[in-house]
Parts: C-alpha cells; structure tokens; sequence
C-alpha cells in the first residue's frame, strides 16, 4: 500500500532526507552530495532510509505516495558558469538591456576596481528583431519574421542550446513574443524561454536577467530532473516526482523543468515552510525561522500566519522577477573564519572554512579559527562525538588556533572565542533586525525558531539580544528543509502588472477572474481534484508615484475598493509610522496575483500526549560563558520525551547539533518532540 | 575586569555595525515611502549618523557624497541654533553655503537625545525634482543664486516632535510638483523619526557613556586605517588639470601633495567663479573628493570624519570650486563637484600608479558630464510632466587590471540605476528608439574605457513640448591615463521635422536612419520647443583607457569586435589589430 512520504534536499555538501510513516516514527538520514553524480547523493540517501524502515529501495519507492525533492543543483550550475550556450531575442534598439543590467544598484559597490557582473548572455548572441508594441499594448509596428529567421540562423551557427526572448511591453501584449517562440520552437532541440511566461512584469531588464536566466538552466536542469525521474521510475516510484520552487510550492517535474529559474531557492524554502507547519500546529502566529549551517545564516519571517515573500530576487548580481520567500542570507556559519582587521579588532567571516578543511577541530588540516572552534574552546559543542557520534574533534586544535588568532590583541583562546561568539551573533541579530525592525516589526513579538547544524546553539544569545522570549528547536532541526519539503503543496503562482485605480472594481475583478481561470486551469492539468484546489487572491498596492508597493490579502468574491482601501492604509502606517500615509496622493492597484494551491499528501503532525517531569541528563559538562565556567548538565537529544522539563545551564546533544541553554532559561520538550526554551527578559 | 578589556574591540564592532544599520534602515524608510525617481529608482539620496559634536561616524553608501555634505550642513545648523538646539527638533538645510551639494538636495537634521542629554545626530538629504527655480529642476541659465528657487538656512522643521505644517507649506507652495514633493519630504522625516528611536535604543542598549566611548574609537580607528594605506603610497607632488565647457571653456587645476600619512590637495589655479551654474560651493567641492579618496583609495575603511581627518584641502575663495553667493551654482553637483571627482582621480592615479602595493587602485578617467534633456508639456489627460532622460550614460575609466566598466555612471556614483525604458513610457508621453552601447567610443589601451551609452527618443500621443537640454563634455573627452588613450565625447542632437511616426510601422527606425535637419546642440540653450516628429540622440562619454593600446591581449580586441563594440576599422586604427 502507498502511503509513505519523502523528502529529500540536496545541499553543497549533504543530501538530506526525511521518511514519514503515518502510524510509525519519522525517519532522516544524510549523505554526502556527489557534485558530479547527481544521483548518488540521492540514491545513498534513499538506502538509508530504507534501511532505517527495514526495507530496500525499490520495497521503499513502491510503498511511497509522494516524492518530493529540493536542490541547489541550479545555483551551483549558475556560480560553476555551467549554464547551457543561450542565445538571446529582443526589440530592435535594445539589445544591451541586458548588458547594461540597470547600471548598478547595490551590485558593483563602492570600490572603483569592482566590475558589474558580466552579462547572462553574450553581446555577440543577443539579436534583434523589428517589432514594437507601446504602453498600451498596441500594436506599433508588426513582427518582421524575417529577421526572427536571421537570427535563428545566427544562432544556429553558435551553436546554441537555449534561447530566451524578451520584447519591450511583452507583458501587455504578448502576440508578438508568442510568434517568435512558435518560430524557435521549431527548431529540434532548442530550450526556449519567452518573457511574458516567465516574468510578465513591467522592466525589460529585470524581466530579460529571468528570461535569460530560466534558459540558461533549462537545458542541464531538464536533463538533471528527467534522470531523476527515469531512475526513481525505474527503482519503483509510481506517481509523479514533485519539485519545490524558491516560492514555496511544489510543482510536477515536467512543470518545473519548464521554470528552472524558479529552482534557485528551493532547499532553504523548505525550512521555511516545516517552521510555518510547526507555527501552525504549535499555535504561534509570529515567528522569526533561522537556519545556521556551515556557511550561512538563513532569516525568514511568519507574521499572523503568513511567511513573507518579495516578488524579486537578487542574485549572481543580477535582479529578477522571480517570487520567493524572503529569506534574508549572511555569511555566517559554523565554518566562519576569524580574522583580524588592520592589527586592531577581531572580525568573523563572512569567508568560511566550508567542508574542507572545516574548522580546525575537525582535523582535515584546518588551522584557522571557525565559529565551530570557539563553540567548541566553550565547551557549548560535544567534542566525543558530532553526527551521531561519527567524527571526534580534536578541542586542542580549535584552542591552538584560537590562540593564534588572539595573540596580535593579546587575548588568549578562550577570550578570542568569546569575542568571535560575540561579533557573530551580533551579525545575526543584524540580520534578523533586517528582516523585522527594518519593516517596523518588532522581533519581541515572535517565536524563535532555531534550526540547522548550529542554529541551537545560538539560540537564546539571539532572542536575548532581541527581546524574544520563546525559542523552539524542532524536533528534526538538522534535516528540517527536507520535511518542509515533504510536508508542502503544489503552488501555481499566476500574476498581472499593470496600474489600476482602486476605485476601477470592474477592471480589478476582471483580472481577477481571468487569472483564476487560468490558475485552475494549471492544477486540473496537474491532476489536482477540484476539491483539493484552492485559489488565494492578493494585491500590490501603493500611493500614485511610489515604486515600493504594500502586499495586502484581497478577498474573494466582489472586489470591494472600501475594504481594499482600508487594508492598504492601515498595513501601510503600520509599517512606516502613524501619520505617514498620503491618502490625497491616490492609490492604486499594481500587481494582481492569484496563488492557485493543490492540496497533495501531508504528513500529519499528531501531538504524543505528554508527561511533565524532569528530564535525566547523563552527565555534565563544563561550558564557559560571560565570563565564568559553569557546570552545564548534559541531555542526549535523542533520548529526551514529550514532557521533560531541563534547566540550564544544560547542552543537549543531537546528532549534528547541539542545543545550548543558559542558565536562567527553563526548556521543556512538547508533544512533537521539539524542544521549547522559554527566556526571560 | 580583564574580560571586560579584552571584549572592548567587539563591542566597538557592534556598535558601529549598528550604526551603519540605522543609517542603512533611515534610508530604506526614505526610500520606501518616497515617491520621486531620484529617490526611488537612482538611489540619489545620503543618511548619517553624528556624534553630539557633530562630526559624521556613518554614513550610507548609496550615493556617498552625501555623506560628506550632511556634515557640513549639521555643523551650519549647530552655528545656526547654538545652545537652542532641543529634544524633538528637526532643521531643513538647502543652502549650498551651508552645507548642501546644490540646492536641490533639502536635507532634515535631527539631534537626538536620551534623558534630555544629547547623544548624537541623524541626517538625511535627497534630491528634489523642483525648488523653485526660474526653470524645472536646475537654472541653466541663471546668472544670480536668486534665480535659483527657495533656500533654507537652517530651518525648524521639526518642533518637540510635531512637524511644523508653516514651514513645510512655505516649501510646498513655492515647488512645482507639491503633491509628490509632500510625499518625499514627510518620507525624509520619516526617516530620522525612525533612526532617532533606533540610535535611542541603541544607547539604552550599553548606556550613553558607552555609545560616547565608541564614537571616538570609530573615527580613531577608521584615522589610523587611512594613514596607513596613505603612507603607503610614495611621497611627492602630482599635478592634474581639467576643463569645462559650458557657456564657454573654463580650465580647473589641483594638485597633491602626498607627505607622510596625509594627503594636501590644492586647487589654486582654478579659474574665478562663473557667471552661470557651473560654479560649486565649497562643501560640495570638498565632498566630492571626499568621495573619490573614500572609493578609489578607501573602499575598505569605513568613511567618516576620522577617515578624511589625514586629507587636507585648499581651495582659494572666489574660484568656480569655492563660489560666493550669489553666483549661481545650481549646477554644482553634477558638474564642477564632479570636475573635483575627476581632479582628486587624475592626481591620486598618477600617486597609485607609483605603489606597487596600490598600483592596481590607479585608472584613467570615467565619463563626466550630464546630458540633460528635459521636456515638460501636458500630457493627454491633461496632467503636467516633466520628463528627463538618462544624463549619466558615461563609460567607466579603465583600471590598472581591468577595462572601464560599460556604461556605468561617473565615478563615484556606481550604485545607482537606471529606469526602465517601460517606466518612461508608462509615466510620460515618450516613445523610446533605442538605449543601449554606443560602439567605438571606450578609449582604447591595454585596458580599454567603458563604452558609453546612447538613447533617442520621441514625442508620443502629444505634438508638442518645452525642451530644456544643457550638458557638457562635447569638446573635452574622458583623459586615458599611462598611454591609454581618450573617451569619445558626448552629444545631444536633434533631428527636425523627420517623417519617424510614419515609418514606425515598418519597425522604428534607428537614429542614424533618420532623415532630417540635424542640430548638434549647444551645451547651453534657451527653452524651446521640441515637435511632433523631431528625434533626440544623446550619448555619454567614453571611458579613458589604460596603458598601451598596442598592449592589449589580442584575443580581448577580438571579443569586442565580435561582440559589434569596437568596428574593424578601429580595430586596426587603434590596435593595429589584424
């Protein structure tokens, strides 16, 4: 019988998975990522699993009802320069969008020996074609199919695999970019992106820098995803692998291969949406998600319920049309270098020691200080025994290179890993200030959670430093993005630019209906049933002028501009300030989205009933912090049951993580095994 | 308390990471709730944070000029309200003699106390679309400063905590876009409102004394890192001369002293202040080079008062970089402040190119000048516009490892964007021919310039427009540098009377398929109208290049000439190239 849910999410250097078993335990493992072999990874992942169900793969894949599958297989393609040859379409006159790329921003810098980062697609295989449309999405001048013909040519003798096509107001009007990819489509063997399926937004760069992007990853990601597929259907996987996207949702492997661009943030979506699924079952509407691993230190935001999105990304220092959970990235990790500025002051990363060397402590021949080492010198991280016990570190080490560090400042190790504690979580609390105060969110408001190899043992330094009060550590912190993976649905995100008057209800609902018939449209071709589809509206809104729009749900049925306008300026001062709001100005509608959601199998999150009690730690260990040694109880997570009550000062030691609680701090462990500090101001 | 010693540099890291996050989020808060252009999409804005003396510990980095220029205009509104400076006041400052980089930036200075003390400054300033003036925006053709729109002195904008509605409608009812100006400069306050708090917070944080302590050791340790880097450069003098044309032809001059760890920077031997805008009041002059030693020589040192405490500057009073009120200096910002950019470059490259440590900091000039084209007219629903165009399509200077960067924007300003050619068409009656590379333009060297940029345009769905252009930059190109050679100038031109709306069915054509009267422009001209049918072309300048031409990896020519950037022609003309 199918019933089985899997998770997998393939990282830089693991491949995470997680099993669920309705009735039965849930079960992960990791394996080492093969960069080249995309499928040993997974394959050895999968063994693991199955054997940790006492079955094989194929008795694995045969009782599974839903596989659902992450990487960053499609970033590292773009930072490797693995992309597939793309050639590239546009309006006559504009052929250097996207060299030009919008001048700077904040991509080049301050420093004049900087350079842009060259385009996605070189000059010499960017073309033009006469055609013209205006702001109207009239019709200036038609498509001149002769010179489509003459590009193809061109590119033909390229030799390229993919080719994108952007034309100035395609948005608007899309006829004459349709025409050209019936033209390119053609031709055998060519992956080919159009502007207005990918992008269909105002701003022909960004809209171009997706474009480009989405058919630069087409043919590699596509070969990538089909030999996934065609393995797993031929170990026994008989429904249809699912593939998250940077937004959130999963989509069917042939849809996602069709919008790979939309795959560049997929593996931490997935942590983002296991902190929504545990903020829902654990009732906590507000919550700040963090995810520390090696090299980076992940920020997301739930806020009544709902994680925050942006509707552009940035990234390889180009700027994309591309909806994705805001998640907010610094370079800080456990693998974060300590370094000394100028003779005078201590700083950490954002450079990381990554899996090799790794941090001193690790013995690979590390011998600079890491985050890891300063946790270690503290004695917060376990050196007997890391991943389950796999890898012993070596605490000298970690001290030598401490000490090294230190002796220009004349600190010692242990002082020099206080500071380099202290300078990181500073930049996280940064980071999270970012994604909270910055948007007059005030952080004491929400949960904590902590996740990741070494989110835990950060935990409270962060939510003391923030005000927060409550921190949580899931149950499955070190393979989380995995089950958030599992645990997600199909999501079609389907959305029209265009500035409309509130007041235009008429136009406003007319849009709405014709994106929701083309959102249902998507999930009945995905085989959702219509009782399991759901439709979510919702709008970009802002004063006439501004640039910068506020998100506001919309409800179904009639529009109601009233309501609309109320939510607006009511959302409006409450992010910039009481009295800020400039109603004379007018306001308008700019971006309509409707979020087109197919319900699949979801792991339940069934609360164990809980006993309250003390928890038994299994000995002690000495821990340094602010400034004195204390004797912190040590806890084995794995042995730890719904119900334990723990005190710090304690540690509690899961494989590949380690939770540290300061004294002053009570934790307790709650009915779905996560662990629930509670911090006092 | 040995612990407390040895976490001291952490704290002061904190602190200033702080700093620069409340300088950063004033400006988010500006940027977000701000409705013009400048703002929004160019970035063309500054935030600070200051000690209670005043001087700048942070600045933001959008446009960094800013920085150097709010400090200036905090020390005119400490002058200004001595010992009447009060918890909850806010002042504007538009007076380029007080401070501002022209008198279209309006800054709002904010002192921010705790417990009634004092405990540092926040400040911003912005570009506004209009002050005013005789004409929209800038006075090209003023001969006065009082041609040049309403000029605040430090002002009480802010009074405990309630803006004060008098001072903000004397503003607004001497603007020409008082709707979207109202927006922007309640965003402004908005800001420091926000900082305030957060700077508030701050010192709650680790106490006021604490907060006071780290000041000092900010702008210590950022003095330490530059006279370092500085003393690393040789000893000597480098001389750098410039010219102008606008009205006519003007020469400027600056020369560096690099002694020790200080850098002398004089400009006696510009020439006496101008008759018309050109002329930059002294804090702009100081700014901008300010700018160029931050980034060219300081990328990695956080700039603030101690920063430049090493670089000293003379400019001899009555010069067009030192005006007097009232010459007129509207066009300050753009064109002698960004002389001064070019000045402080030319004379600091010829010092870099001596260090073998730094040598790879030195380059040729970047494209100058700004190519303004500005048409206002009554679009057809009957709303006034005024629609600029893109001034600052200048390739980049070639560096010592690298070539310019393809239109980049001058120098210092790098972070700044470009709208989107679908935003112009959808705010104004405008249809756009082509943006994009200007081919054979990058002077040529081992390293090239960037190329400039080029966009023409036309009326659409309206026959009619006032059209007020000026630039400069036609008569003198960007300087290459160590045998490289010079950037291709730039241009504004116009075609009359063309039959373009008849031929766009047949695709629009591009500029130079365009029959017509063609009218290279003068850099300075009387409003005039501009048709139904008449083509503007403007183009940036070039980059200069770096060393050699002959120089160049052959394979790099090829690229280009492949890519349609460099022309066979040039190819061989320059390169010698095959």
């Amino acid at each position: 019988m199918r019933g089985w849910l899997i998770g997998i999410d393939v990282g830089g250097t693991f491949t995470d998975g997680v099993l669920v078993r309705p009735g039965e335990p849930t079960l992960d493992a990791k394996a080492l990522t093969d960069q080249r072999d995309p499928m040993a990874g997974l394959r050895g992942c999968l063994d693991r699993l199955a054997e940790a169900a006492g079955t094989d793969r194929g008795g694995l894949l045969a009782r599974t009802a839903k596989l659902a599958y992450g990487t960053t297989h499609a970033v590292n393609l773009v930072v490797q320069g693995k992309g597939a040859r793309t050639g590239f379409i546009t309006t006559r006159g504009f052929r250097d969008t996207l060299v030009i790329a919008g001048i700077g921003r904040d991509r080049i810098g301050q420093d004049l020996t900087a350079s842009r980062a060259p385009s996605l697609v070189p000059r010499r295989l960017i073309h033009e074609v006469r055609e013209r449309v205006d702001v109207a999405g009239r019709e200036v001048a038609p498509l001149r199919v002769e010179d489509v013909r003459a590009a193809m040519a061109a590119l033909e003798a390229e030799g390229v695999e993919a080719v994108g096509v952007c034309l100035l107001w395609s948005f608007r009007d899309a006829s004459h970019e349709r025409a050209v990819g019936e033209l390119l489509r053609a031709h055998d063997g060519w992956f080919v992106t159009l502007s207005s399926d990918v992008a269909p937004f105002m701003g022909e760069y960004e809209r171009s820098a997706t474009t480009a992007l989405n058919a630069t990853l087409g043919p590699p990601l596509e070969r990538h995803l089909s030999t996934i597929d065609r393995e797993l259907t031929a170990d026994g996987l008989g429904v249809p692998l699912l593939i998250m996207q940077s937004s959130g949702g999963l989509l069917p492997v042939r849809d996602a291969a069709r919008v790979p661009v939309s795959l560049i943030a997929s593996g931490p979506a997935g942590g983002v949406l296991a902190a929504k699924l545990l903020a829902d079952a654990l009732g906590a509407p507000n919550v700040i998600a963090i995810d520390m691993g090696g090299t980076t230190f992940d920020v997301s935001l739930i806020t009544d319920g709902a994680f925050a999105r942006s509707e552009r990304t940035q990234f390889a220092g180009q700027e994309l049309f591309l909806p994705a959970i805001d998640i907010h990235s610094i370079g800080a990790g456990g693998g974060s270098l300590g370094w000394i500025d100028h003779g005078s002051r201590l700083k950490v990363g954002p450079e990381s020691a990554g899996a090799h060397p790794g941090p001193a402590c690790y013995g690979n021949g590390g011998t600079r200080a890491t985050v890891t080492d300063a946790n270690v010198e503290l004695g917060r991280i376990n050196t007997d025994g890391l991943a389950g016990g796999r890898i012993a570190l070596d605490r000298e080490a970690s001290r030598r290179a401490l000490a090294d560090l230190g002796a220009p400042l004349a600190m010692d190790a242990r002082a020099t890993a206080e500071g380099m504690i202290a300078i990181v979580d500073a930049a996280m609390s940064d980071a999270i200030r970012l994604m909270t105060v910055r948007r007059g969110l005030d952080p004491a408001d929400y949960t904590l959670f902590a996740f990741g190899g070494a989110g835990a043992l950060h935990a409270v330094a962060l939510a003391r430093e923030l005000g927060i009060r409550r921190v949580v550590v899931p149950a499955l912190a070190s393979v989380l993005s995995a089950y958030g993976i599992v645990a997600s649905d199909i999501l079609h995100v389907v959305a029209i630019t265009e500035a409309r008057p509130l007041e235009d209800a008429d136009a406003i609902a007319a849009a709405y209906a014709r994106l929701e018939a083309d959102a249902d449209r998507q999930l009945a071709a995905d085989g959702i049933a219509t009782a399991d589809r759901s439709l979510r509206r919702s709008a970009q809104v802002r004063f006439r002028g501004q640039l910068h729009a506020v998100e506001i749900p919309v409800a179904d049925g009639a529009i109601d501009p009233a309501r609309m306008r109320h939510d607006f300026l009511r959302e409006y001062e409450r992010l910039y300030g009481q009295g800020t709001a400039s109603p004379q100005a007018g306001i308008e509608a700019i971006t309509l989205r409707v979020d087109a959601v197919g319900r699949t199998h979801r792991p339940p999150l069934s609360p164990a009933p809980t006993r309250r009690r003390a928890a038994t730690p299994i000995g002690e260990r000495a821990v340094w912090h602010e400034g004195a040694s204390v004797a912190a109880k040590r806890y084995d997570g794995r042995a730890l049951e719904p119900g334990d009550e723990l005190v710090g000062p304690a540690v509690v030691d899961d494989p590949g993580s380690t939770t540290w609680i300061p004294s002053g701090v009570r934790a307790h462990v709650d009915g779905l095994k996560d662990l629930v500090l509670e911090v006092e101001g | 308390m040995a612990v407390t010693t040895a976490l001291s540099p952490v704290l002061v890291e904190i602190i200033q990471n702080r700093l620069l996050r409340i300088g950063h989020e004033g400006g988010e808060v500006l940027m977000r709730c701000a409705v013009s252009p400048t703002v929004v999409e160019a970035h063309d804005m500054g935030f600070n944070v200051a000690d209670p003396a005043g001087r700048t510990v942070v600045y933001s980095t959008w446009m960094p000029r800013h920085g150097t220029t709010l400090s200036f205009m905090l020390e005119s509104c400490k002058r200004r309200f001595g010992d009447d400076i009060k918890p909850g006041d806010m002042y504007l400052v538009n007076d380029p003699h007080s401070g501002a980089l022209h008198i279209l930036d309006l800054a709002v200075i904010a002192p921010v106390h705790l417990d009634g003390r004092l405990i540092g400054w926040v400040a911003n300033a912005t570009h506004h679309v209009d002050v005013g003036a005789m004409t929209p925006g800038r006075a090209p053709l003023a001969t006065s400063s009082f041609q040049e729109g309403i000029l605040f002195k430090p002002t009480r904008l802010v009074e405990d905590g309630r803006i004060r509605e008098d001072v903000v409608g004397l503003f607004l009812d001497n603007v020409r876009m008082p709707r979207y100006q109202a927006l922007d400069l309640r965003a402004q306050i908005s800001a420091d409102f926000a900082a305030s708090a957060k700077l508030v917070a701050l010192a709650r944080r680790y106490g006021a004394s604490t907060l006071l302590e780290a000041y000092d050791e900010i702008l210590d340790l950022s003095e330490a890192k530059a006279r370092a880097r500085i003393a690393e450069i040789p000893d000597g003098r480098y001389e750098a001369e410039e010219h102008i044309d606008f009205d006519r032809h003007y020469t400027l001059r600056c020369a560096l002293e690099v002694r020790g760890d200080e850098l002398f920077f004089d400009f006696s031997g510009t020439e006496p202040e101008a008759r018309t805008f050109v002329n930059s009041a002294l804090a702009c002059t100081v700014a901008n080079l300010h700018n160029i030693v931050a980034c060219q020589l300081l990328p990695d040192v956080t700039p603030n008062a101690g920063a430049f405490r090493a670089v000293h500057v003379n400019v001899p009073e009555g010069t067009l970089l030192n005006c007097r009120p009232p010459a007129p200096c509207s066009g300050a910002s753009t064109i002698t402040g960004w002389k001064t950019q070019q000045l402080t470059m030319a004379a600091l490259s010829q010092a870099l190119a001596r260090s073998e440590k730094h040598q790879r900091r030195a380059m040729a000039q970047w494209g100058w000048g700004f190519t303004d084209v500005q048409w206002t007219g009554t679009d057809p629903q009957g709303r006034w516009y005024s629609v600029r165009g893109d001034a600052t399509m200048q390739g980049g200077g070639a560096r010592a490892t690298a070539d310019g960067i393809d239109t980049a924007n001058i120098a210092g300003s790098t972070n700044t964007s470009l709208a989107s050619i679908e935003s112009y068409e959808q705010r104004y009656p405008v249809l756009y021919l082509h943006r994009g590379l200007e081919p054979d333009t990058a002077g040529p060297g081992m390293y090239r310039g960037g190329f400039a940029g080029s966009w023409s345009r036309i009326l659409y769905g309206v026959d009619e427009a006032e059209s007020l252009p000026w630039y400069m930059g036609r008569d003198f190109g960007a300087q290459g540098f160590a045998g490289g050679g010079e950037g291709k100038t730039a241009l504004i031109a116009v075609k009359h009377g063309t039959d373009v709306l008849e031929r766009l069915r047949d695709g629009p054509p591009l500029y130079g398929e365009i029959d017509g009267d063609e009218e290279i422009l003068s850099q300075q001209m009387a409003p005039h109208p501009i048709r139904r049918g008449d083509v503007v072309y403007v183009r940036g300048m070039g980059g200069g290049g770096y060393g050699d031409p002959a120089r160049r990896d052959p394979e790099k020519v090829r690229e280009d000439v492949e890519n349609g950037l460099v022309s066979e022609e040039q190819a061989h003309d320059r390169y010698g190239g095959a």
